[in-house]
Parts: structure tokens; sequence; C-alpha cells
């Protein structure tokens, strides 16, 4: 159920002129795969908002770098892999805005991360080697969390996978506090 | 993206064409700064055209319900595709803005 059905790749330079062109790459893949419009929706705005978030604070002033975008196609989930050389940024480590607050002070950033934790199931980060990669995971909605006709063991494998993503998340947090590297 | 104007007696209309992100979004921004600065305080945006919004579109929107709100007027949105809608939604921000389904009821009260 899991296994890779395809991989489709983009290398980008690391500019903000290219975001178009990594929407429309989105698009290409969303129509030959026949993603979902909410799943095509939720991919298009959270790659563009990591790219730009890559551009912005992982290479800063670095006009040479680039961003390598790895989309795998499986049977029930979309996985993203974004790839960069610029300096370690993980979205993770950002908290949610309070958004009454937000709206009051327009305080800058932390938006984009926000959408790009409201649209994905899950939110990767791991660097080695001096490359960076932001994994971002999106469930397919062709089997439903919340359907009666979901076989039960279907339904618990999901529900289980929903818990490791935050037991995982936690231990993170967790041993980051400590001081412990991951 | 493009950006046309349509000024009403109590209120403008920005009919925006295309994609708002990170390129477009100070267009936009300038555009309705300019509005407010010629006391043009009741604005409405009509999203009809609108085929995608980051979040540099949603801060600039922010700003101009910050412009209007201080100068008492109102910001309206109206006819949000559904992965707009969706942005909006799932940040909450669609309990900040009024948002509505077409122009006539965007239009009642002002």
């Amino acid at each position: 159920m899991n296994q890779s059905v395809t991989q489709e790749q983009l290398i980008i330079p690391a500019n903000f002129q290219y975001l178009p062109a990594v929407r429309n790459f989105i698009a290409r893949i969303a129509a030959k795969y026949r993603f979902t419009k909410s799943e095509l929706n939720a991919l298009t705005i959270s790659v563009d908002e990591a790219i730009t978030n890559i551009i912005k604070h992982g290479y800063g002033n670095i006009l040479s770098g680039s961003i390598t975008m790895n989309v795998n196609v499986k049977n029930d989930r979309l996985v993203v892999e974004l790839i960069d050389q610029g300096k370690s940024f993980d979205p993770n480590q950002v908290g949610d805005p309070n958004i009454p607050h937000y709206v009051q002070v327009r305080k800058k950033g932390g938006l984009g991360i926000f959408i790009i934790r409201k649209f994905m199931d899950d939110i990767q980060y791991f660097t080695a080697d001096h490359e960076n990669t932001l994994r971002l995971i999106k469930l397919r909605n062709n089997v439903s969390l919340y359907s009666p006709i979901v076989p039960i063991n279907s339904l618990f494998k999901r529900l289980k996978e929903k818990f490791q993503f935050l037991t995982r998340k936690a231990t993170s947090i967790s041993l980051k506090e400590t001081g412990t590297f991951l | 993206m493009e950006i046309a104007v349509d000024k009403r007696q109590n209120c403008a209309i920005l009919k925006i064409k295309g994609d708002v992100d990170l390129y477009s979004s100070p267009q936009a921004r300038s555009q309705i700064i300019a509005l407010v600065n010629n006391k043009q305080f009741n604005l409405l945006v009509d999203f009809t055209d609108v085929t995608y919004m980051d979040s540099s579109g949603v801060a600039t929107l922010v700003e101009a319900l910050q412009l209007t709100n201080k100068n008492k007027g109102k910001l309206r949105l109206y006819k949000l595709r559904q992965a707009i809608r969706d942005v909006f939604e799932l940040s909450r921000l669609d309990k900040v803005f009024d948002i509505y389904e077409d122009e006539q009821s965007a239009l009642h009260g002002i």
C-alpha cells in the first residue's frame, strides 16, 4: 500500500522568479496522476511557501543556490522532498502565529509555515552532509479516515500513523530541549 | 496579475486577475494604499479571476484590513474559489475577514 508508484523531479535556481514554474510543474503532475483538487491545492501552496522560506532564510543573499524537488506519488500518500544546500531552517521549530494578534500587528513571517502545517499531514526536516531535506507528506484523500466503508485494519493503520507523527514530533522537541542531538 | 478599480459612490471595487504571490502582492498593496490615501475607506475585492494566492497575498489583505478598520471603513472579499477559501478557512482567517458569495451581497449595507 505504501509502495512508491513513481517519482518526478525538478531542479530550479533558488530565485523567486521560478515559483510560477514550480506551480506549473505541480499542476502537470497533478493532471498526470489525477490528484484531487484538494491535493493539488495543498501541494501547490505548501511547496510554494516552503520554497519561499528556503530562498529567504536558507540561501538569503546567496544567488547561486539551487533547490531540488522530488515528488513521490504513492498509493496512499504524496511525498515532496525539497533539497537545498543553504543554511538550515527547520520549519518545525517555528511556532504557530496567534491569528487575532497577527491581524492586529501584522507581524512579518510565520504565516507561510502555519499554512503548510494546516495543509500537510506531516513535515519532516533533516540535515546531512551540508544538505537540508524538507519532506512534506500529504495522505491521500481517496481513503477517508472517517468513511464508514474503510476497512477496520486500514482505519487502524492510519490512526497509528497519525499517532506516530505526533509522538515523533513530541520526542524530537523533548530531546532538543534536553540538548540531545538527533 | 492585473488590477482594475471600479469606483462607486461609497466604495471602490478592486477586480484582481491572476496570481497574487510574492511578485504581484506589492502591486496590490500599492493600489490599496493609494485608495486609502485618497480617503476611499470602503474596499471590496472581487476574487472571481484570482487564480492563486499565497501568504504574501494574505498579508497584504491583513494590512488592507488594518487600514480600513483604522479609518472606520470596511474591507469585503467576494467570489473566492474553493482553493483560496481553503487557505482562509484552514488558517482561521475566515473569522477575521468579511467574505461574501457575490458582489450584490458584498455591497449590501455599504
